[in-house]
């Protein structure tokens, strides 16, 4: 929200921080930044710095051109030569120069030293509309002229314009109260950095500093220091007579004021102005002045034309289906229940939200029914949310109003639009204007002259007002029970109401204690006390002192025992205004943050053992990245949602995405939560094709989405690699990559993890994810969970992503990886004394066989190859007896070589070369033993349809 | 023949043949000193001896002179064959082939490391959350206006009247871990969190935090500022200027915003700039989670990753992170061994 620094000083005794002193208005954002609203000073005229208040001393014709003339201006160092072709120049005249270097804001235009018709001109004299400056602040077609009084020579635009500067303010949500000057006057009151003056008229528009005794005293029932109110006082108020009833207990007060022959004007130029510097449009008398109070005092009210409301008005809730048109003309069908103010013919306004457009006023209203109530805050809302309709009335009454302001800013409206303060009267103005000067604007400023109604001789009436508290017993007005109007059956009206009611005189139970406990630092209990009266709280000091029983508990061991010291027991009873106090921790909050979050102490958390992130699954997650980018990889982030049609193709068949699609997504192109992590590392690679940069692995690790539920939303990596671009590697550093280099990154990413028992199955096409290309794809499993695929990219994909090299990837689903972290103590490992043997072995096999099951068949059966029993009785080297298996021998099969050659192997036949790595323990191998393993593998090996090529032989 | 003689001639040589043939020439089989030997068999008595003697160390000079000029010779043939076997190593090579750490998850990385080592562990919370923890439970109410400043992603699926919708900050795993664990609590939530934005350099629709907290006996807003100190200062690696500023959230009570003084790249001035928000759990968190708040208290802080890495690497435009080109991520990326 933006308010003004004279607005601001209106409603504080400003002397007391030095208005216009260096430093008052940084000293007031400070205090209210440091307080917990941030606050910012707009230099809304920063682009016109560089303009200088320059005197014209000397002006002569040009000697070339008719209609230009050389002016001699001085600006109070030096004197300078400036061609100008506007008629209004002459002698004395103050204005402004935009020296060489200027940029012009309505061209965009940059000022530079140059000859006109050979003058040579040092800058340019400025109109308001070269400098997009309304009239209001410098009337006239011609250069502007600068009448106000006490300005230097030399001094830049920016500072005579600025005289007034304007405070954005971020406001919490939780602070409704500071959405109006006043509130923002009150908190800094309570910061003790002014002090705040009495509400009154005066205070309201005493716009142009003029003396105090202009205003006529007004009833003495305005709130001058916000009087509380009272249940009883409310109780009295009749809820229902001649001009509405309220029928809902959503809004528990309601008042009205009947203004007749209002003043049919526009808004004098002080409300014009007052609005336009925050950023507000005039749209009629009476609207501004609803406007004005809704800045000024955080009051919504609203403005319905009285000849145009058909019968009493009536606060109730929206029947289904209800058609309102709002001011602005937009359509709106409502649900049930939503709060509406209507009359007999249907609704008039969506109450607290917007007016609508029957019943509006309009330029020749001349009699306003006003409006001022207290709706319920969510129900404000809810209809907010649910129109999308953002207005000032809205932001306000959602966030929780004064009720006390109610019937004092009705009142305060009322007067105001009665008595516009028009500080120029059209006869004045007109003789004025015939002196050829159009000063007399600015002039008045300063000489307003009060109580002068235009547009109507008659005297304005006196007002009507009538006030209404919701009452279940009352209410019932105008002829219709609340039950025909609509069925209340989820709310509870009665305790609505005393809901209200107590929420007026509520009180807070507080410790004094609570302020060390939460901080960390005591604080002096009169401290307390003076901030929280200051903030407008009632302390009410039972000194309670605590009895042992009711001590928090205390820890032996907890060193900030200390500030359990005996407190006592207040009962603080918060201002009207504040909604949001409610727990003794919000006034701790209050007393700190007016203290200043400073004098909280820097204490370290008292010291426990740290905690191994490894153990989690970010812990795995470092490993992992570390791995895969000491290997090449790129890590990336890609969006979580894509395009449903992408979706679709890394799916199953039929597969739904309903669940897992965005009901408002930003675009259609990120609608669904992906299933994998391809399309995005897909997207990625033709993008960097696309730019010509080679491409280097990648992965990604995050969650995908199969669904709503946690278990449907399994943390996963994939990586992909891409077959290096065309252009040549950099020398000496070509590697081709095969389906075999993925498959190695893959088993080194379930290394990473602990995971050392798995099998490696080709997948079936039926099995494959559909972005696999079939025949070229495995997985690693464990039992029938899928630990990981990896693969070559389908080619229609690649395709579909306009890949034209091959491509490879790879996913791991940690949801069915089971970790086996590393035991501590370590199993006994026996470092081999004796020398492993190593045989080379050939064989031909029938296609069929897979290789991997073959390999691992055979490591098997000869890691339990059975010693002859002989060696047990021979003296045995570097045995742990205590490992019988260290008898034995340790077996390791790999492959050296594979081929298919139909002409030299045969159709449908592959030849294998392994190697037989033999690690004996106790006694070195024996020809025989040997020849009897080399006998078994062959065995082995003939079982699964395979046959001896050539013969073993030392590896 | 006298020794100075031979010397010059074995110093000499230049190769290792050079040297053989004198080798032989004086101790080969007809060598001089060989011929010199067998004349002494036809003297006698101390003459026989005197040469004898005379002629051994002759010998034994030949031969230590011999050695140093064979060794010489060998160090000059290997030098030889160095060089003639020499490669340029000037030769540029492509780097080594190590990828790059996103810096987003290299950020969440470090902060975590700094957490574990203050006693936090590690815990997740899902992205595809219901209403109930992203907001209601965190005392945002369906109509509350706190909702509209975070405007969300819905799924069509809901739980009753539970909607289901993308978590909009990572606090819902305060909850969730407060409803299975008792305290002492001291535990860290990094993640994805996504909000209703189009992006430019400053917006983007998702992005990352990590939410922060811990619950125990006598824990106030003074460990809270300490902890948020030694992160801070840990995480750019030097003292830092922090501001706790008073601010609002639901579900902390008091609620903080904290400033670093910080100098961004470019820039002239030190600058405060807003790094994270936190506060005291409220107490109606902790009561709905069956805490003790007589016994209890906790501090709660959830900061934005983006942020902090843009501070900490100097990026300037939020979209980088999450457009993925190798080349802006080999400059901003961590080698793994950084």
């Amino acid at each position: 929200m933006k308010i003004t620094w004279s607005g601001l000083s209106r409603h504080l005794s400003i002397d007391e921080i030095g208005l216009g002193s260096v430093g008052a208005l940084d000293k007031v954002c400070k205090a209210l930044t440091d307080s917990g609203t941030q606050a910012s000073v707009v230099r809304a005229w920063e682009h016109l710095a560089l303009f200088s208040l320059v005197e014209i001393r000397l002006v002569k014709p040009h000697p070339q051109a008719d209609r230009l003339n050389v002016c001699h201006v001085w600006d109070g160092l030096e004197e300078r030569v400036v061609v100008c072709g506007a008629s209004n120049v002459r002698p004395g005249l103050k204005t402004i120069l935009a020296r060489s270097g200027c940029c012009i804001p309505s061209s965009g235009q940059k000022i530079q030293e140059q000859s006109v018709r050979g003058v040579e001109s040092r800058g340019m004299l400025c109109s308001a509309q070269e400098l997009m400056l309304s009239q209001e602040i410098f009337p006239g077609d011609g250069i502007i002229e600068v009448n106000q009084d006490g300005l230097e020579l030399g001094q830049s635009l920016e500072s005579i314009l600025d005289t007034d500067p304007i405070i954005e303010l971020e406001i919490t949500p939780n602070r409704g109260d500071l959405f109006s000057v006043r509130g923002v006057a009150q908190e800094l009151a309570a910061l003790k950095i002014a002090s705040l003056k009495p509400l009154s008229l005066d205070v309201l528009t005493d716009v142009w500093g003029k003396g105090k005794n202009l205003l006529p005293e007004i009833g003495g029932d305005f709130c001058q220091d916000a009087p509380r109110i009272q249940a009883s006082s409310l109780q009295q108020l009749s809820a229902s007579g001649r001009f509405f009833s309220i029928q809902t207990p959503l809004c528990p007060l309601f008042g009205v004021a009947l203004i007749r022959n209002i003043p049919c004007i526009a808004s004098p130029l002080w409300m014009r102005m007052a609005l336009a510097k925050v950023g507000m449009g005039s749209i009629s008398w009476v609207v501004d002045v609803t406007n004005y109070i809704c800045h000024e005092l955080g009051r919504p009210l609203h403005a319905f034309d009285y000849d145009l409301v058909q019968g009493p008005l009536k606060v109730r809730l929206s029947f289904e289906g209800e058609e309102f048109e709002s001011l602005d003309a937009q359509n709106y069908r409502l649900p049930k229940g939503f709060l509406v103010i209507a009359d007999d013919k249907g609704i008039l306004a969506l109450a607290g939200v917007k007016g609508g457009k029957r019943a509006a006023c309009h330029e020749g209203t001349r009699n306003v029914l006003l409006e001022s109530a207290y709706f319920h805050a969510p129900s404000i809302a809810r209809a907010g949310q649910y129109t999308h309709i953002v207005s000032g009335a809205r932001t306000r009454f959602e966030r929780g109003l004064d009720p006390c302001m109610v019937f004092s800013g009705l009142q305060m409206a009322s007067w105001l639009i009665q008595n516009p303060f028009d500080e120029s009267p059209r006869g004045e103005l007109a003789q004025e204007t015939k002196d050829g000067l159009s000063q007399g604007c600015r002039k008045k400023l300063s000489e307003p002259c009060p109580g002068v109604h235009l547009g109507s001789d008659k005297k304005t009436e006196e007002v009507q007002y009538q006030w209404g508290f919701y009452s279940r017993q009352k209410d019932l007005g105008a002829g219709s029970s609340l039950e025909q109007l609509c069925s209340l059956d989820e709310i509870d009206v009665s305790q609505e109401s005393q809901d209200f009611l107590k929420s007026l005189e509520r009180s807070i139970d507080f410790h004094t204690s609570s302020v060390a406990k939460l901080a960390g630092f005591s604080m002096d209990s009169q401290d307390m006390e003076g901030i929280l009266k200051a903030l407008g709280c009632q302390v009410n000091k039972e000194n309670i002192l605590l009895s042992s029983k009711q001590k928090p508990l205390k820890d032996k061991d907890c060193e900030s025992s200390s500030w359990e010291e005996e407190g006592c027991f207040w009962k603080v009873t918060p201002p009207s205004w504040r909604h949001d106090l409610q727990y003794g921790e919000d006034l701790v909050e209050e007393v700190l943050r007016v203290r200043g979050y400073d004098s909280i102490p820097l204490v370290s958390l008292p010291k426990i053992s740290p905690q191994d992130s490894f153990r989690s699954d970010q812990g795995w997650m470092r490993a992992l990245r570390h791995f895969l980018t000491s290997r090449g990889y790129y890590e990336t982030v890609h969006w979580s949602f894509i395009a449903l049609e992408i979706a679709q193709l890394f799916a199953p068949k039929g597969y739904s995405f309903d669940r897992t699609t965005l009901r408002n997504p930003i675009r259609q192109d990120m609608a669904v939560m992906r299933p994998s992590f391809l399309p995005g590392l897909l997207a990625t690679a033709k993008d960097h094709m696309a730019k010509k940069i080679p491409l280097e692995p990648m992965f990604e690790i995050a969650h995908r989405y199969l669904g709503v539920e946690i278990p449907e939303q399994p943390l996963c990596l994939a990586g992909f690699v891409l077959e290096s671009s065309k252009k040549q590697a950099a020398w000496g550093m070509d590697r081709p990559y095969s389906l075999y280099r993925i498959k190695e990154d893959l088993q080194g990413v379930l290394n990473c993890v602990g995971v050392r028992r798995f099998q490696c199955v080709n997948l079936q096409e039926d099995k494959s994810p559909p972005w696999l290309r079939p025949g070229r794809c495995g997985a690693f499993q464990q039992g029938n969970k899928i630990l990981g695929y990896f693969g070559e990219i389908h080619p229609n994909i690649l395709k579909h992503f306009e890949i034209d090299t091959a491509a490879w990837a790879f996913e791991v689903f940690f949801e069915n990886i089971v970790p086996s972290p590393t035991q501590f103590p370590k199993k006994f490992f026996q470092v081999p004394l004796l020398q492993s043997v190593s045989k080379n072995i050939s064989f031909i096999m029938p296609k069929a066989q897979e290789v991997g099951p073959y390999v691992a068949l055979l490591e098997k059966k000869l890691s339990f190859f059975k010693r002859s029993s002989k060696i047990l009785g021979q003296e045995t080297v570097g045995v742990n007896k205590a490992c019988p298996k260290h008898f034995g021998l340790d077996c390791w099969v790999k492959v050296v070589d594979i081929f298919e050659d139909c002409d030299k192997i045969g159709l449908g036949l592959y030849s294998i070369t392994l190697d037989l790595v033999l690690q004996p323990y106790g006694t070195s191998l024996t020809h025989e033993e040997i020849q009897e393993i080399m006998d078994q593998a062959i065995q082995e090996s003939r079982q699964l349809g395979g046959t001896l090529r050539g013969q073993w032989h030392l590896g | 023949m006298n020794l100075q003689d031979l010397e010059n001639r074995i110093c000499l040589t230049n190769t290792l043949e050079e040297l053989e043939k004198l080798r032989l020439e004086f101790l080969g089989r007809s060598g001089l000193l060989t011929r010199s030997m067998e004349n002494l068999k036809n003297l006698e008595g101390q003459e026989k001896i005197k040469e004898g003697q005379r002629l051994n160390g002759f010998k034994k000079s030949i031969l230590g002179l011999l050695e140093k000029q064979k060794a010489f010779l060998d160090l000059a043939q290997e030098a030889k064959a160095f060089s003639s076997s020499a490669l340029d190593s000037t030769i540029p090579i492509s780097n080594p082939k190590e990828g790059r750490l996103h810096p987003l998850g290299q950020t969440i990385q470090e902060i975590s490391d700094i957490f574990a080592s203050m006693g936090f562990s590690l815990e997740n919370g899902p992205e595809i959350e219901r209403d109930y923890y992203n907001f209601t439970a965190l005392r945002v109410p369906e109509h509350h206006p706190a909702r509209a400043t975070q405007d969300t992603f819905y799924l069509s699926e809901s739980r009753g009247k539970d909607t289901i919708l993308l978590r909009t900050q990572t606090s819902p795993g305060q909850i969730r871990v407060m409803e299975k664990q008792s305290p002492p609590l001291r535990v860290l939530i990094p993640g994805r969190v996504y909000r209703v934005d189009d992006w430019d350099a400053t917006h983007v629709p998702m992005f990352h935090q990590i939410e922060g907290f811990v619950v125990d006996k006598g824990i106030h807003m003074g460990h809270l500022k300490g902890c948020l100190q030694e992160m801070l200062n840990r995480f750019f690696n030097k003292e830092m200027t922090i501001r706790f500023r008073p601010s609002f959230f639901p579900f902390t009570e008091p609620s903080a915003e904290v400033d670093i003084l910080f100098k961004k790249n470019g820039s002239q001035q030190d600058q405060w700039l807003e790094v994270l928000g936190c506060g005291m759990i409220h107490r109606e968190i902790l009561e709905s989670c069956r805490i003790n708040v007589q016994e209890y208290q906790g501090f709660a802080f959830g900061m934005g990753v983006e942020r902090l890495a843009m501070l900490k690497y100097g990026i300037e435009d939020l979209r980088h992170f999450f457009e993925n080109d190798q080349r802006w991520l080999t400059h901003y990326g961590n080698a793994p061994w950084q």
